[in-house]
């Protein structure tokens, strides 16, 4: 038997992917709540990290009577100290964010690697993780919050530490479940017939393959951990010492700003907030959509192919 | 005469499948391949055939048997006693579309079993060179590209090179081509042929008989987990002897209409391999079967003069 | 005899995102006799499975279409979706790629072939069940199964239910999208035999598309070997192995390999042109081994045989 070996298609037949650029912005326009959500964001980082230097007044200044209303020089007006609200509101930025994406960072980190280990060894090792992903789940968030704060106190870092204690487990299922799916593919069982070692192949073929799902879902996760931040604050269990959005919420609540008519002490860190994790949430969701073919549903539109009149060249073959 | 590359004896796989179920997904095979041989393992779904080759790979557990690579008894080797085989010993894999990491370009893709045996001398020139044995030139048309812009034929040579560059003395395919299209198959195939001429054994699975019956020197038959029939390619298909390749032949579609045909259709599929018939594991379905077919069970012995080897009790 | 089915200058535009558009099918033309076996043969991407669809009025929202599919004297594509449905398995059905992995895992394989005899309200009830029961049957199925679920009949049982769900309405054409691809090749030997039985029984009228060309000079006695969206070569499977008009025809064969015959495999180098740019010339020329200067400016002529076997080459003699 002899065999005549093809020649490989030429060159311009292997066909080059669109460049980086080009991906993002047709990706900007397939979603655009993605950009608005985006400019939205950088907006309340900018906030977070120059506003301090430009904030019209201190964080502790007094500068009128209690619960002053709005005016020119304090549009937002003042809060149960004389503080201006809107100078407090810019100074919490850079806390609330800051905590916001420190304890998605630590869910991510706990949760990612719990999730990893458990879905690529599977086995006892994942029934022992899952089972203690369990217990974690079944805790319920208040009263971890409240035993927290009560015994190590009310700080900032404590904060961050019950944001990752609370949604890691959300994490580890989430990345478990994709994990579980990559380790199937062929790729993998390549790279393991070749005699690489787990960690290879962990960190070389499996992170990179969910690493932008894990991106979308932490951004979505910091809106949660936002959230979560503000709901401590004003339940009084957060750090004392610092004005965040939730802390300021919490203030006004306990120093009876709605018998006193203040709503601007109320709702402006509130809308904030509200703005902030909107934000997050376009700019998730529009990611995780784009990564994840799963959740397109357009093709389960009720709509029919359309008729054209036949182009008139050669006749009909 | 040559010492065998790769010597399977008596392999048996059995996996527990529920309260003392057993599935026999290899039940007693035995074959050789020779530096320079071309096997084929041939069968349908659920003989075993993959179970085999992932058996040999060492990536499935052997519950009796022995596997000989070089010499060398490998059944029992740990995962670290097997790194310098999988030096030697490459898989290639059936899907050409999940087998290649879509992250990897193709130099990452083929740089990647130097990297793993830490062979650190003249990577990029390995590479390149691996690239062009499997048929892909000039390598710097595809070596930055990713698996995505290249077609399937394209991607399974990315594969093939893959395996090349370790410089290997055994390839196992499994089902190399049956992703393609027809029109590129034959360049896969002709260059694994090559790479055959070239000194590798190699041992590829297929349930596609026509393929076997031009690519390759030897044809093992596999039925529910057993060797049926084996022997040189030329006479197994064209002068079977086992009842079983005797069907299988017979409807195996030929490209000339005129051919006529009398294909003998067996009743029914393979049953489980949960449930292994009693006697001869094939005589359920078998057209010729005799009364003591249900109660001995048949060894691979020489039939025909041409070095070919069945397990019937009626030859 | 009128042929049952009639395909005239069918084509197919599907739109990509960057405003382009992929034609999938190119005008091709054919007529398909009662009772007779039709090949659809070509590779990836040739269109044969977007052409089945369309006799079906199942493509997509991104896709239009043009030209005629007369289904029993009436051009059924003329209304869109409007005058297809109708015909939908009652005339004419199909049986998917991977059908025998589409049913519904909670279902019934019996309530599932029940579907679409009472929506089309041809029987109810007992009546329903009584003609499932008699389609199993047909397919080699044994009636009381159809209380089963799928999971518990094995693949090949899983095709030959969907064959039977085809066949509920009656239709007097039958497509069916690579119906062995999946199976082994004796259960595959099963299949054709069964469809091979239907046709010749029930007077049902069959497309097999397939890239498998050895599977359509077994089963089939016409076939139509696709190329880039187009028509290729047409005519009796005879013809097209022993005197095809086409390179591309030939070239398939020697490409595949034969059980039997000893006769040298070759590659066909290369691949087929991209869809969404207009083409000059013949479609298969940067291939051919037998091009002439004129296959790439000139699109290709038609090229008559006998009984009906044609194809669109520049060559005149003998490929």
């Amino acid at each position: 038997m002899s065999f005549i070996d093809a020649p490989m298609t030429p060159l311009d037949e292997v066909r080059k992917s669109p460049s980086r650029l080009r991906s993002l912005l047709s990706f900007l326009r397939k979603h655009p709540q993605a950009a608005i959500g985006f400019v939205i964001l950088m907006l309340f980082v900018f906030i977070a990290i120059f506003g301090p230097y430009f904030a019209p007044y201190g964080e502790r200044e007094q500068v009128g009577p209690i619960f002053g209303t709005p005016s020119s020089a304090h549009p937002l007006g003042l809060d149960d100290g004389g503080i201006d609200v809107l100078s407090l509101l810019i100074y919490g930025a850079r806390v609330t964010l800051i905590v916001g994406f420190a304890g998605a960072v630590v869910a991510m980190l706990v949760g990612g690697s719990i999730g990893i280990i458990s879905g690529y060894f599977g086995g006892k090792i994942d029934n022992a993780m899952m089972r203690t992903t369990d217990y974690f789940l079944v805790l319920p968030d208040l009263v971890l919050m409240i035993v927290v704060a009560s015994i190590w106190g009310r700080s900032l870092r404590n904060i961050i530490i019950i944001i990752g204690l609370i949604y890691w487990t959300f994490m580890a299922r989430l990345i478990r479940a994709q994990v579980k799916v990559v380790r199937e593919r062929a790729y993998v069982k390549r790279a393991q017939a070749l005699g690489a070692t787990h960690t290879r192949i962990i960190f070389r073929h499996v992170i990179p393959q969910i690493a932008p799902l894990l991106l979308a879902q932490t951004v979505l996760m910091v809106a949660l951990a936002i959230f979560l931040e503000t709901a401590i604050s004003f339940l009084g269990l957060g750090d004392p010492s610092v004005a965040s959005w939730g802390k300021m919420i919490e203030t006004a609540f306990s120093r009876s700003a709605i018998s006193y008519g203040a709503w601007w002490a109320i709702a402006p860190p509130g809308i904030a907030v509200a703005l902030v994790i909107m934000a997050f949430n376009m700019v998730g969701t529009a990611a995780e959509d784009s990564l994840n073919p799963r959740l397109r549903v357009s093709h389960l539109a009720r709509r029919h192919f359309r008729l054209r009149p036949l182009p008139d060249k050669e006749p009909p073959k | 005469m040559t010492e065998p590359l790769l010597q399977v004896d008596d392999l048996v796989v059995h996996y527990p499948a529920g309260r003392k179920r057993v599935v026999h997904a290899v039940d007693g095979v035995s074959l050789t391949v020779a530096p320079g041989e071309f096997v084929a393992l041939v069968g349908e779904s659920g003989c075993g055939k993959t179970t085999t080759a992932q058996a040999i790979m060492r990536m499935a557990k052997v519950t009796a048997g022995t596997i000989t690579y070089r010499g060398r008894d490998i059944t029992t080797f740990s995962q670290r006693e097997m790194r310098p085989i999988r030096h030697e010993m490459q898989l290639i894999f059936q899907d050409p579309y999940e087998s290649l990491d879509p992250r990897f370009r193709v130099r990452d893709t083929v740089i990647e079993p130097l990297q793993i045996h830490g062979v650190t001398d003249n990577r990029e020139e390995r590479v390149r060179a691996a690239l062009e044995r499997a048929g892909l030139t000039p390598a710097e048309l595809y070596i930055d590209r990713y698996p995505h812009e290249l077609s399937g034929g394209q991607r399974q040579r990315v594969s093939i090179a893959a395996s090349l560059v370790l410089e290997p003395t055994l390839l196992l395919a499994d089902e190399p081509v049956s992703m393609l299209d027809v029109s590129v198959r034959a360049g896969i195939l002709g260059l694994l042929d090559e790479l055959r001429k070239s000194g590798l054994g190699i041992l590829m699975i297929t349930h596609d008989l026509s393929t076997a019956a031009h690519y390759a020197d030897r044809i093992c038959v596999m039925y529910l987990g057993r060797v049926v029939e084996e022997g040189p390619a030329h006479e197994v298909i064209r002068n079977p002897q086992h009842p079983y390749t005797k069907a299988l032949v017979s409807v195996v579609p030929q490209s000339d209409p005129d051919r006529a045909t009398k294909p003998q259709i067996l009743q029914g599929e393979t049953p489980n391999p949960v449930n292994i018939p009693s006697g001869c594991r094939f005589h359920p379905r078998c057209p010729v079967a005799e009364a003591r077919c249900q109660s001995e069970d048949p060894q691979l012995r020489s039939v025909g003069g041409a070095g070919q080897q069945a397990a019937c009790l009626l030859i | 005899m009128t042929p049952v089915l009639a395909i005239e200058g069918l084509h197919v535009w599907f739109e990509l995102p960057n405003h382009k558009e992929l034609h999938a099918v190119q005008g091709i033309s054919f007529a398909l006799e009662p009772g007779e076996r039709l090949g659809l043969v070509g590779e990836s991407g040739c269109g044969k499975t977007t052409a089945i669809l369309a006799m079906m009025g199942l493509l997509p929202p991104t896709a239009s279409a043009a030209g005629k599919i007369i289904l029993n004297g009436d051009d059924i594509l003329a209304g869109g979706d409007a005058t297809m449905r109708p015909h939908r398995w009652m005339d004419i059905s199909m049986v998917f790629q991977g059908a025998m992995n589409a049913f519904d895992p909670v279902k019934t394989i019996g309530s599932q072939i029940q579907e679409p005899i009472v929506k089309a309200k041809l029987a109810d009830g007992k009546a329903a069940r009584l003609r499932t029961a008699e389609l199993l049957e047909l397919v080699g199925i044994s009636g009381s199964r159809q209380d089963r679920y799928p999971h518990e009949f094995s693949g090949g049982m899983r095709q030959r239910a969907a064959i039977a769900m085809a066949l509920a309405c009656d239709p007097k054409v039958l497509l069916a999208d690579e119906p062995t691809t999946a199976l082994d090749v004796m259960v595959q030997a099963q299949i054709l035999e069964l469809l091979v039985q239907l046709t010749d029984d029930l007077g049902l009228a069959m497309i097999m598309v397939t890239h498998d060309l050895p599977l359509v000079s077994q089963v089939c006695t016409r076939a139509a070997v696709m190329y880039a969206g187009e028509i290729a070569e047409i005519g009796t499977t005879h013809a097209l192995y022993h005197e095809p008009l086409h390179p591309y025809t030939r070239m398939l064969f020697s490409a595949t390999p034969d059980l039997l015959a000893e006769q040298t495999v070759r590659s066909i180098p290369g691949a087929p042109p991209r869809l969404d740019q207009p083409l000059v010339g013949c479609p298969f020329q940067p291939r051919c081994d037998s091009a002439l200067t004129a296959c790439a400016s000139e699109a290709a002529p038609l090229r008559t045989g006998t009984d009906g076997h044609r194809a669109y080459c520049h060559l005149k003699e003998t490929v």
